[in-house]
C-alpha cells in the first residue's frame, strides 16, 4: 500500500517489510539491517532533544526493539522510518521531560537565566562545545519550529512531521517557514 | 496556499513564506506547484524571496553539518554489536511467553468471557437443555481457538513477563542514582455502590533507607480514604510504602493460590501504547481482599500508570482506581528534608533505626500524615496580588509556590535591608496563616549562607545597567544620519535598550504568573481568585503594551524606510484561563524575540554586522503582533 504523498522517500523501507512478508528473510535479520541503515540519522535527530549521545543511542535502540516487537506481531507500518522518528520522538520528549522535572526548582530560582538547566545534566564537555554553536543559532526558535526543522532536515516529508507533532500539514509549513527566518536573521548577524 | 487572483484572473499573487518553503520542497498540490511555479517566473520579488529561503535551507545545512557530523557520533560497528545482543535477549524473552501465553487459564478465562458475553451468567447455565450446552461448548470451543490465535498475535508479553519487565525498568531508572527517592503523585478514586471519592496522593520513598512518607494533597475526607486503601494494600500482601508499582502487584499475584489472567493491549491518551493485565483471584475470597486487580503498564518505558482493585465488602464491592499524574526519581540530597522528618519526635525515639528495620518498615502500617495547614491557590493568588502590590514580582526573585507538603512558600532574594522590611511588611495579611512560610534573604543574607555551604555566590537579579560605548552599534549608520552628535545617538541607543528590558520584566512577570497554575487548577479556582490572578495578568499587559508602543514609536523615528505604518488592529477578546496561558507564552516568545532584535541593534558587538533584522519588515510586523496580542491580554475576561 503506497501513502499518496509527494515526498518520494516515504516508502524507501517497504522492501525490507515485504521481505519479511515473503519470508525471504527474518524479523530479526530485518530490524537489524534498518538499525545498521537508520541509525546515524536517527541518532543525530535524537541528540538534538536530548544531548547525549550515551541517551540518544539508548533510546534509539529501544525504538528499534519495538519495532522488532510490532513486525514480530505480524503488524503492518506502512512507513518504518516516519514510525521509528515518532517513537524516538515520544521517547526523547518523555526523557526530556523527567529530566526537566528534576531542574524545576533551580528554574524557578534563576527563571531568567538559560545557566541553571546545564548544570544538573552534565553532558560532556566537547559535547556541550559543540552542540552549543548550533544551539546559538537556533535559541530564537520555539520548540515546535526547532521540531519541524530538525526533523525536516532528517529528510521527513511535511505529513511525516505533522503525525509525529500532532499538528497539521499546513503547521508544518508555517513553523518552517517562520524557522528559517528566525535561523536566517541569527545567522545574517554572525556572519 | 494564500494566492489571490485578480479581478481579471490573471498571475496569482505574491506567495507567502510558507507557500515558498512548501514549493521548495515539493510539497503543495499539483495544481499549487503550477500556480507558484507560473507567478515566480513572472514576479522579481517572490523569486529573490524564494532564493533567500533556499539560502537559508543551505545555511542550516551547512551548520547543522559542521556541528554534529555522523563522523562525530560514536561509531556504528560497536552500536550494532550491542544491539544485536540486545536484540536477540529480547527475542529470547518474547519466545519465553508466547507459548506460555496458550495456558489453562486464559482458555479458562475466555470461556468465562463467553459465557458473560450471552449473558448466561444470569440463567442457570447448568440447568439448559443438553443440546443448548453442546452447542454452546462447541461454538466456545471455536471463539476461544480464535480467541487464542488472535490474542497471541496481539500480545507477546506473558503476566510475568510484563511485570518483570516493570521492575527491571523501575531498577534501572533508580541505579542511575545514588540515593534515590522516588516521589509518585497519584489520583486514587475509591467507588462504592454509591458514593465516589477521589484523593490526591503523594508518595515519597527514600529507597536506600526504605522509609516513606505519605501525603494526602486534596480532597475531604482524603486521610480516610487513605488509611482505608493501605489497609487493603496490608491485608493483600501488597506493598502501601509503594502503592502503584509491578513489584506490590506482583507480591499480591504471588500470593494467589488460583488465578486467571489476561494481557490486552491498548492506546493511552496521547497515542501511547499500554499493556493491560487483568488478574482474577479464583476460588472464594474473603472481605477485604482483592477479588480482581488491573494494572496498566505504559509499553515505551514499562512505567505502571494505573492500576484498580476491585475489593469484595459487605453490601457490594469496593473498587480503588490509582493513577500516576506525575513521577519522578530525584536524589536523597535534592529532597527537602522535612519530608523525611520524623512527624512525631515521642515515636521516632522509641522506633531506633536498627540493621532489621528494613523489614519491620515495610510491614509495619505506612504513617498517613496530613499536615493540618494546607495552601489553598486561593491563598496563592491572594499572595502573588500583595507581591505584586508591593512590586515585588518584577525582576526580583520573589517567587510564591505550594509546595509538595502543602505549605506555599515565598522564596526570595532581594537587593537592600529595607527592601526586605518592605516586602515583608506588604506580607503582613498572609504571614501568620499558618500554611504559608515566608523566607526572604538580601543578598548579602544569601551570599553568607551559600558561602558556608561553599558554593558560588548566586546571581543578582537587579536591573542591568546599561552602557553603550560610543563604539560601533549596529544601527550606526541610522543613529548617525538621524542624530546630530554621537551623545545623543549614544543615549537614545541606551534608552532602547533599557526600555526593552523593562518591557521584557513585565513579559517574565506575565510568563511566571500564568505558568504558576495548571490548567486544572485555574478551572478549579473560585472566582473571586480567579478574577484577581486576571487583573495581575492584566496590569502587566498593560505595562507591557505601554513600554512597547513607546518603543516601537521612537524607533519609528529612526527607521522610517523600513518602519511599517500598523493600524492598531483589535483582536478578538479572551475569556477563557487556558487561553490567557497561551496567549501569554505566544507574547512571550513574540517579546523576546523582539527584544533580542533591539539588543542586537543597538549594543556593540565585536563582529559587524552589515545587515540588521531591525531593518527588516518581519521585525516592526513582529512588534504589533505583539501589541495586538498584549491589548487582546490586557482586555481578557
Amino acid at each position: 500500500m503506497m501513502q499518496s504523498s509527494a515526498f518520494p522517500l516515504v516508502n524507501a523501507f517497504g522492501i525490507e517489510i515485504d521481505d519479511i512478508r515473503r519470508g525471504n528473510r527474518g524479523v530479526e535479520e530485518v530490524v537489524t539491517d534498518l538499525y545498521a541503515k537508520l541509525r546515524t540519522s536517527l541518532l543525530s535527530y535524537v541528540y538534538h532533544l536530548v544531548g547525549s549521545t550515551r541517551d540518544a543511542e539508548d533510546l534509539v535502540q529501544v525504538a528499534f526493539l519495538q519495532l522488532f516487537d510490532q513486525l514480530k506481531q505480524g503488524n503492518d507500518i506502512q512507513n518504518v522510518r516516519g514510525w521509528l522518528y515518532r517513537v524516538v520522538h515520544n521517547l526523547a520528549i518523555e526523557q526530556a521531560r523527567r529530566h526537566d522535572r528534576r531542574g524545576s526548582l533551580l528554574h524557578k530560582w534563576f527563571a531568567d537565566s538559560s545557566a541553571s538547566a546545564t548544570e544538573l545534566v552534565e553532558p560532556a564537555e566537547e559535547d556541550l562545545i559543540r552542540r552549543e554553536q548550533i544551539e546559538k543559532a537556533l535559541e530564537v526558535l520555539n520548540e515546535r519550529e526547532r521540531h519541524s526543522l530538525m526533523l525536516r532536515a532528517e529528510g521527513l516529508s511535511y505529513q511525516e512531521i505533522a503525525e509525529i507533532l500532532e499538528i497539521s500539514a499546513k503547521s508544518v509549513s508555517v513553523y518552517l517557514a517562520r524557522a528559517l527566518k528566525k535561523f536566517e536573521s541569527r545567522h545574517e548577524n554572525k556572519t | 496556499m494564500k494566492t489571490k487572483h485578480n479581478n481579471d484572473g490573471a498571475v496569482p499573487r505574491h506567495l507567502e513564506d510558507d507557500d515558498l518553503v512548501s514549493y521548495l520542497d515539493g510539497e503543495l498540490s499539483r495544481e499549487e506547484q503550477e500556480q507558484a511555479r507560473l507567478h515566480l517566473e513572472s514576479c522579481w520579488g517572490c523569486r529573490s524571496l524564494l532564493n533567500v529561503a533556499q539560502s537559508s535551507i543551505e545555511n542550516f545545512m551547512r551548520l547543522r553539518q559542521e556541528t554534529l557530523l555522523p563522523g562525530d557520533l560514536p561509531p556504528s560497528g560497536p552500536a550494532i554489536d550491542v544491539f544485536r545482543r540486545r536484540l536477540a535477549e529480547h527475542n529470547a524473552s518474547a519466545q519465553g511467553q508466547a507459548r506460555f501465553s496458550l495456558d489453562f487459564a486464559r482458555v479458562r478465562l475466555a470461556l468465562s468471557r463467553f459465557t458473560q458475553s450471552l449473558q448466561f451468567e444470569r440463567l442457570a447455565f447448568t440447568d439448559s437443555p443438553f443440546a443448548i450446552r453442546a452447542a454452546v461448548f462447541l461454538f466456545a470451543g471455536v471463539i476461544i481457538a480464535a480467541l487464542a490465535i488472535y490474542s497471541n498475535r496481539v500480545t507477546t508479553v506473558s503476566a510475568s513477563e510484563l511485570l518483570q519487565r516493570a521492575s527491571d525498568a523501575q531498577a534501572a531508572s533508580l541505579r542511575s542514582m545514588a540515593e534515590p527517592v522516588v516521589h509518585q503523585k497519584l489520583q486514587v478514586r475509591r467507588r462504592a455502590l454509591r458514593n465516589e471519592v477521589s484523593v490526591g496522593w503523594e508518595v515519597w520513598t527514600d529507597m536506600k533507607n526504605s522509609r516513606s512518607r505519605q501525603f494526602v494533597t486534596e480532597g475531604e475526607s482524603g486521610a480516610g480514604v487513605v488509611h482505608d486503601l493501605a489497609q487493603v494494600l496490608q491485608a493483600n500482601h501488597m506493598d502501601p510504602q509503594r502503592p502503584l508499582s509491578a513489584a506490590s502487584y506482583g507480591l499480591w499475584r504471588n500470593a494467589l493460590a488460583e488465578k486467571q489472567e489476561e494481557i490486552t493491549r491498548t492506546k493511552l491518551l496521547g497515542g501511547f501504547d499500554a499493556l493491560t493485565l487483568r488478574t482474577t483471584a479464583v476460588g472464594s475470597v474473603n472481605a477485604g481482599q482483592i477479588t480482581e486487580a488491573v494494572l496498566v503498564v505504559r509499553v515505551a518505558d514499562w512505567r505502571p500508570i494505573e492500576q484498580r482493585l476491585s475489593i469484595k465488602a459487605e453490601g457490594g464491592g469496593v473498587i480503588y482506581e490509582l493513577t500516576e499524574t506525575a513521577s519522578e526519581v530525584v536524589s536523597l540530597a535534592h529532597v527537602n528534608p522535612s519530608i523525611f522528618a520524623e512527624p512525631f519526635a515521642s515515636t521516632s525515639s522509641s522506633q531506633p533505626e536498627t540493621p532489621n528495620s528494613k523489614l519491620e518498615t515495610r510491614n509495619s502500617k505506612p504513617e498517613i500524615v496530613t499536615p493540618a495547614p494546607v495552601a489553598t491557590a486561593e491563598l496563592e493568588v491572594e499572595v502573588l496580588r500583595l507581591l505584586n502590590q508591593a512590586g515585588a514580582d518584577l525582576g526580583e526573585q520573589v517567587s510564591a509556590k505550594r509546595h509538595s507538603d502543602g505549605l506555599l512558600r515565598v522564596e526570595g532574594i532581594v537587593e537592600t535591608e529595607a527592601r526586605k522590611a518592605e516586602i515583608l511588611s506588604a506580607l503582613a495579611p498572609v504571614r501568620n496563616d499558618t500554611a504559608v512560610r515566608v523566607d526572604i534573604k538580601t543578598v548579602a543574607e544569601a551570599l553568607a549562607e551559600k558561602r558556608r555551604q561553599g558554593r558560588d555566590a548566586p546571581r543578582s537579579a537587579t536591573e542591568q545597567k546599561v552602557e553603550i560605548e560610543s563604539g560601533a552599534v549596529a544601527a550606526e549608520a541610522e543613529l548617525r544620519s538621524y542624530f546630530k552628535s554621537d551623545e545623543e545617538a549614544r543615549q537614545f541607543a541606551a534608552r532602547m535598550v533599557s526600555r526593552s528590558q523593562r518591557a521584557m520584566r513585565h513579559l517574565y512577570a506575565l510568563r511566571r504568573l500564568s505558568n504558576q497554575f495548571s490548567a486544572e487548577e485555574l478551572r478549579a479556582l473560585e472566582s473571586e481568585a480567579r478574577a484577581k490572578w486576571l487583573s495581575l495578568i492584566r496590569s502587566h499587559a498593560r505595562a507591557y503594551l505601554q513600554e512597547a508602543s513607546g518603543l516601537r514609536r521612537e524607533l519609528q523615528l529612526i527607521f522610517s524606510a523600513t518602519a511599517q505604518s500598523t493600524g492598531t488592529q483589535v483582536g478578538r477578546a479572551i475569556d477563557d484561563p487556558a487561553e490567557v496561558v497561551q496567549a501569554v507564552e505566544r507574547l512571550f516568545e513574540l517579546g523576546s524575540a523582539n527584544d533580542r532584535v533591539i539588543l542586537l541593534a543597538f549594543t556593540t558587538s565585536s563582529e559587524r554586522s552589515t545587515v540588521t533584522a531591525i531593518k527588516t519588515g518581519a521585525f516592526w510586523q513582529s512588534l504589533s503582533a505583539a501589541e495586538v496580542l498584549a491589548s487582546r491580554i490586557q482586555s481578557a475576561q
